[in-house]
């Protein structure tokens, strides 16, 4: 079931079952194919056994093998998250820097001490030029419904692809030191875009002494939709189940129910809610491209706008801001004619 | 045996504090050159079965930041690591107060410039207060017997191909492979081992008169509208600078 289901599967040297089966006998054989696994959780999800092949016995096998070897691409990108907490190694006070892009200000949550929402954009959405537009549309978004939201100058990388990719260490250092932050301010609840980020604040961090309620910011804006009045908009669009918020989460309705009430035509892809395929970026997959692409004869993510382009769609919507640079990537590589936008941006896009 | 020297150096991602007369890192990490210089020293040990050491050198207020470097330089296989802690001063001084640790050694590394020390001369004026000779800007090493082959960047893809006698000391360049990433269980574990020996040395904190001039602000003028108009104005002020 698992290795039938892994969309990598046909370039693995060893399929999830043969990885199981060797964690099992206690003799792992290493090749460069194990950093192919994005984490989809499809495996694992459909394992009638209940194994935990995504979580636990490939970051396992990751772990033993980063003690030998770590892949040259990720070398350096782990290196900027243990030195400047973020995988671009830009500056900690950049963090922060989209707040100076937006007409209004948003509070820092080290200066006010309390808010109702705590914001975290992740990594990708503090320092990723194209995902920042999306922080900064949720913050306008936020303002929109006057909301009481602040952001943390302090945050660093939450630390999930670290987790995944075997490197442990560095997840409990990372979860260690935001957790130890977060605890000295009061919040109600945390709201983030990088479905990654969310997966580990809810899932992961709680066993580092973080209790908080953890939003998806699809989730936060599904709660809240009365809030806003939608204009029409006659685009034809198709969703995208994010991985981390889909199959890990179990979170299929917030961004439909969003897109419903915009009004908008969805059309669904052939593999869709648990079934989605994954975009290729999850689990360190984002930083590992031309290991990646050496392996398989096509990403993921060019065979997932293929999916959605082909159902003649004006844009393909998602919610997990990697996909957005995945997407955008591979429909550049592919010369696809399609828009690429994060459920909040087709929000404000129907508001005006 | 072979030896790098690590220098602890302003961390420019961090950024730095410009103040009249003194400039101040934020932060301080191993000067990038010197960590390559680890990488080649350690691929030396895989290949010869060579003894490395290190050492690192850092003022004093880097003098706790650089353990990073070295704890990690002995968990990528470096088997000693020493510190010294050396007041801002210049390369002379340097390579004064370090000739009597390094005279032991037959293979000297270290990065062939610092980012606080573009001229790059650390290098050879340690090499001349050893009497020895002195290659920088290299790129790869191999040992022969009693000689080393290094590989020298001259630019535009050109290199030089040179055999030198050790003892002698090699300013590092460049490396084929990011360095490689120590996952922090095993930088923990050998935090809790492995020891970094403090060595004293004398040195004289030179006067480095430091100023911060700031130069006078430039008029500027943005010139706006449509792209045609732009040049036409943009094209008249040149008009008038040329005539
Ligand atoms: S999580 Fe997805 S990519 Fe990874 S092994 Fe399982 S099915 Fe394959």
């Amino acid at each position: 079931m698992c290795s039938g289901s892994c969309p990598y599967g046909e370039s693995l040297d060893f399929t999830p079952r043969m990885l199981v089966l060797m964690s099992n006998f206690g003799e792992v054989r290493f090749t460069d194919t194990i950093w192919l696994c994005s984490s989809c959780y499809l495996c694992t999800f459909r394992c009638p056994s209940r194994i935990k092949i995504t979580d636990e016995v490939l970051p396992k096998i990751r772990e033993i093998a980063l003690e030998r070897e770590v892949p040259e691409e990720l070398s350096r990108t782990l290196m900027n998250i243990m030195r400047y907490g973020n995988p671009f190694g830009l500056p900690q006070r950049e963090r922060v820097g989209w707040v100076k892009e937006l007409e209004f200000e948003v509070p820092f949550l080290e200066d006010v001490k309390r808010t109702d929402v705590l914001f975290i954009p992740g990594c990708y959405g503090s320092y990723h030029s194209r995902c920042r537009e999306v922080t900064k549309t949720i913050a306008r978004l936020f303002r929109m419904m006057d909301l009481d939201f602040a952001v943390l100058k302090g945050e660093r990388c939450i630390g999930d692809h670290c987790r995944l990719l075997g490197e442990f260490g560095l997840f409990e250092e990372l979860a260690a030191k935001n957790v130890k932050l977060l605890n000295r301010y009061e919040f109600n609840k945390i709201v983030t875009p990088d479905a990654h980020a969310f997966n580990s604040l809810k899932n992961e961090y709680p066993k580092f002494g973080l209790s908080a309620n953890v939003l998806h910011h699809s989730q936060f804006f599904a709660e809240n939709i009365e809030n806003f009045e939608f204009d029409k908009l006659d685009y034809k669009v198709t969703y995208h189940d994010p991985c981390f918020i889909g199959r890990w989460n179990g979170d299929f309705q917030s961004s439909r129910i969003i897109l419903e009430r915009i009004g908008v035509e969805l059309v669904e892809m052939k593999r869709n809610r648990e079934n989605a395929l994954c975009c290729g970026g999850g689990g360190g997959g984002i930083w590992l491209d031309s290991l990646v692409r050496s392996k398989v004869k096509e990403r993921l993510s060019e065979r997932r706008v293929r999916e959605a382009y082909e159902l003649g769609v004006d844009v393909i919507v998602t919610s997990c801001i990697l996909d957005i640079p995945m997407f955008e990537d591979a429909i550049k590589v592919l010369n696809l004619d399609v828009r690429v936008m994060d459920i909040s941006e087709i929000m404000m896009e129907a508001l005006r | 045996m072979i030896c790098v020297i690590v220098r602890a150096v302003p961390d420019l991602v961090e950024g730095l504090e410009i103040e009249e007369r003194d400039v101040r890192p934020y932060r301080y990490i191993a000067n990038e050159l010197d960590e390559y210089a680890v990488e080649h020293a350690v691929s030396l040990k895989e290949k010869y079965n060579e003894r490395v050491e290190v050492i690192g050198i850092a003022s004093e207020d880097a003098y706790d930041e650089i353990d990073e470097s070295l704890y990690m330089a002995i968990a990528k296989g470096v088997d000693k690591a020493y510190k010294v802690k050396i007041p801002k001063t210049t390369s002379y001084k340097i390579a004064d107060a370090l000739s009597d640790f390094l005279k032991k050694f037959d293979i000297i590394l270290t990065g062939t410039l610092a980012v606080d020390e573009f001229y790059g001369v650390l290098g050879a004026t340690i090499a001349d207060k050893l009497d020895i000779p002195y290659v920088g800007g290299v790129r790869s090493i191999e040992i022969e017997g009693d000689s080393v082959i290094v590989k020298k960047e001259l630019g535009g893809g050109a290199y030089l191909v040179l055999k030198v006698k050790k003892p002698a000391l090699f300013g590092i360049l460049s490396l084929e492979k990011p360095p490689r990433y120590v996952p922090i269980s095993k930088l923990r574990s050998v935090m809790r081992s492995a020891e970094i020996e403090e060595l004293k040395v004398k040195v004289e904190e030179d006067v480095l008169d430091v100023r911060f001039l700031e130069p006078p602000k430039p008029e500027v003028e943005f010139i706006d509208g449509d792209p045609e108009e732009v040049a036409e104005k943009l094209a008249e002020i040149i008009r008038g600078l040329i005539s």
